[in-house]
């Protein structure tokens, strides 16, 4: 998990599907990026607010395989980064 | 009357369409598998009917071709009745673009498709509910099986004669309110439409660029105040308007997925495991190689059993011929030129064709090609391209015609004209019966696939240079991965001999053709000309017999005919007694590299226009000459 102390209050860094824990389930916080992408993205079910989970990531920087209310979706190393999302289960004292 | 059949991508319409309309559609298991409509006369309970196909969209907004294609359908054609497949396995996303089409205020009937998909994933919908929430008729369907169609037609007649218009569902307050001072400017200011005021402003605050030009051509003022909403909404919400407006969408869309559907224990069985195998970081890439190769192998080893038999049949036959009508004559040698035409489809190219057409429908209906673009991501991040563009060159295949058309999945106009470049190189399923019935019958299996490898580095080489010299980047990849799916056999068979009947009633008539063509030129020694046209190519460049210059010319209008015009032009199917090991290469290599086919330069010129129409050839044909004239020098060298 990459940490980041210029982040606010020295917590850690906002997570990206990039590189949020498999198999957790993580909610969406931001859609980063244009509105293409974006609207790429809300069609496909994925809005803020809403649960996902990173299945599988591919090797070599591929795609990220995520599930999102029951359906997979592939999202390349490039969107996936723009996805930025927190886990719901926030360890003890690091409560936001 | 007119029924549109109207849902998301890989929710079963073209199914549904397929099953009143004959097999018209091409359906697979992948997302974006029809990025045209289709329309088709149908009877349906005794009245005619016109039944449209649109391509499937998630959405109503117009960022990709197909949603525009749909988009612009139903803003500008009246549709009786609207058939709204969702896939009931994914009601809360389907139901997104449900909402959207009550908007649009036509009759409509949901068919929630796809039941046993549902049911196997623990899902249960309450139908009545879900009728009585949406305010349209719902009917469960199992497209794939024809179950609950009758009834679903049915509903769709029974809207369409009380022209029972469906009313919008409501938006959160602050959206209603934005949406009644739009939709009043818009109604003020615009004499009539089609469409509801209430529709064109929603586009307007979702600020969709299609919908935006097609006001902002017709001049519509709305005094500034569709700024003034989309400002107070954005203020009030902190987001941009359209993902407040896509996000209250979304909240509806799933308030009423809670209220209608229960979910129960899902079936966890083999798809899942098989699954986690495909997709895994360390079997998938290695199983994909698997599967390739052993479609490779699977298709030759089939096609070369049913091949010899057949050749040996024709040349039976041919003989015979040549007994009774002596070759020298006029009705000699166009006689001799149909039954090579004949035999030429039936034994060579058939033999190959189907098995190879009927692996491709099972790569596609089992929904392993948004497979293999997850896997090949990186790979085509290399060309400049992302994983999406594995399905059009995948479906290369199989025909050029459909995979230039499958670009359209593609986003962004760089990608699509790059992706149409490279995907033309791909040999289709006509190269491929010459690379089999040429190199692999008769150098063996493992020059065959050094043909498809040889091919594959190209196209990499060439995206790669092509990617650098086009500017932009691709966008990454978004892509839906469908559920694993049996393919159910009679839709593999219906889409093989779609694909068969097109090789069959355009490809074969033209072949025999051909050969009485090339029979009667042959007669008056007019194909001498041709070839010595085309010698200092075919023979001072490429070391080939001078006969093998008309089969090129034929080449162009279709791939097969090259094969079979050999099989003629030589005067025996036993090509590998006349033409030497270094002479098949050479003229396979440069038959898979040189000019796309006129179907595939007409559709190339529709896609993406004639300029890169004519330099996408071009640099067939120096790619061909080059790597023909290697072939032969390597072979000189090798001293083979």
């Amino acid at each position: 998990m990459v940490y980041d102390p210029s982040a606010e209050g020295g917590r850690e860094a906002v997570l990206t599907l990039e590189n949020a824990r498999l198999q957790q389930p993580a909610r969406v916080l931001e859609l980063a990026g244009g509105m293409g992408v974006r609207s790429h993205l809300n069609t496909l079910g994925i809005h803020v607010g809403d649960t996902v989970r990173v299945v599988e990531r591919a090797p070599f920087k591929g795609p990220v395989l995520i599930e999102v209310h029951g359906t997979r979706v592939a999202l390349g190393r490039g969107v996936a980064r723009k996805v930025k999302v927190e886990h719901d289960a926030v360890r003890s004292g690091r409560t936001a | 009357m007119r029924f549109v059949l109207a849902g998301q991508p890989n929710s079963g319409k073209s199914t549904i369409f397929n099953a009143v309309a004959g097999y018209r559609a091409a359906t697979a298991n992948f997302p974006g598998s029809s990025v045209v409509y289709t329309v088709s006369r149908a009877m349906i309970l005794g009245r005619e009917t016109e039944v449209v196909d649109l391509p499937g969209v998630y959405s109503l907004t117009s960022t990709d071709a197909a949603e525009r294609e749909a988009l612009n359908y139903l803003l500008e054609r009246d549709a009786d009745v609207i058939i709204n497949v969702i896939d009931a396995s994914r009601l809360g996303r389907s139901l997104e673009l449900t909402l959207q089409l009550l908007e649009l205020g036509r009759p409509m009937v949901v068919a929630l498709n796809m039941h046993d998909e549902a049911v196997r994933k623990g899902i249960e919908i309450d139908r009545a509910r879900l009728a009585s929430e949406l305010g349209v008729p719902v009917v469960t369907t199992i497209g794939r099986r024809g179950r609950g169609l009758r009834a679903l037609f049915r509903e769709a007649m029974r809207v369409c004669l009380t022209e029972d218009r469906p009313q919008p569902l409501r938006y959160d307050n602050e959206v209603e309110r934005a949406l009644a001072d739009v939709a009043k400017a818009v109604s003020e200011n615009l004499e009539s439409s089609r469409v509801p005021a209430r529709f064109l402003a929603i586009k307007l605050l979702e600020q969709d660029p299609g919908v935006g030009d097609r006001l902002g051509r017709r001049g519509v003022p709305l005094d500034g105040r569709l700024e003034r909403a989309i400002d107070e909404l954005e203020k009030a919400h902190g987001w941009s308007s359209d993902q407040v407006i896509s996000g209250s969408r979304h909240a509806l869309a799933h308030g009423v997925e809670d209220r209608v559907a229960t979910l129960g224990r899902s079936y966890v069985g083999w798809r899942e495991a098989v699954d986690r195998l495909l997709l895994h970081p360390f079997t998938g890439g290695p199983l994909m190689a698997l599967i390739l190769v052993g479609f490779f192998y699977a298709v030759f080893g089939l096609g070369k059993h049913l091949e010899a038999p057949l050749v040996a049949a024709f040349a039976r036959l041919a003989d015979s011929l040549a007994h009774l009508v002596p070759p020298g004559t006029l009705v000699g040698t166009v006689l001799n030129g149909l039954v090579m035409g004949i035999s030429g489809g039936v034994a060579i190219v058939l033999p190959y064709l189907v098995p190879f057409l009927v692996g491709l429908a099972l790569l596609e209906d089992t929904g392993y090609l948004p497979r293999m673009a997850y896997i090949l991501d990186n790979v085509m991040h290399r060309m400049g391209l992302h994983g999406k563009s594995v399905v059009p060159l995948m479906l290369g295949y199989g025909c050029s015609v459909p995979a230039v058309m499958a670009t359209r999945i593609l986003e962004s106009p760089r990608d699509r004209r790059l992706t149409t470049a490279i995907t033309v190189f791909i040999p289709c399923s006509a190269r491929t019966t010459v690379i089999y019935a040429l190199v692999g019958a008769f150098l063996g299996p493992w020059w065959a696939l050094s043909v498809y490898v040889l091919n594959l580095i190209v196209i990499g080489a060439l995206g790669a240079l092509l990617a650098r010299r086009m500017k932009g980047r691709a966008p990454g990849l978004i892509l839906e991965i469908p559920d694993l799916r049996l393919p159910a056999l009679n839709n593999l068979a219906a889409k093989t001999w779609l694909s068969l009947r097109e090789f069959i009633v355009i490809a074969w008539p033209l072949l025999i053709a051909s050969s009485a063509v090339l029979g009667v030129l042959e007669w008056a020694h007019a194909d001498r000309v041709l070839n010595a046209a085309l010698s200092p190519l075919t023979v001072v460049l490429l070391g080939l017999p001078a006969a093998t210059g008309v089969t090129l010319i034929f080449g162009l209008l279709r791939k097969e005919l090259t094969l079979v015009m050999l099989v003629q032009a030589l005067g025996t199917a036993n090509i590998g007694a006349v033409l030497t090991a270094a002479q098949l290469m050479t003229f396979t290599v440069f038959v898979v590299f040189y000019m796309p086919c006129v179907a595939t330069i007409a559709v190339m010129a529709r896609e993406v226009g004639w300029k890169d129409t004519a330099w996408i050839s071009a640099i067939t044909v120096v790619i061909a000459v080059t790597l023909a004239t290697a072939t032969r020098m390597l072979f000189a060298l090798s001293g083979a």
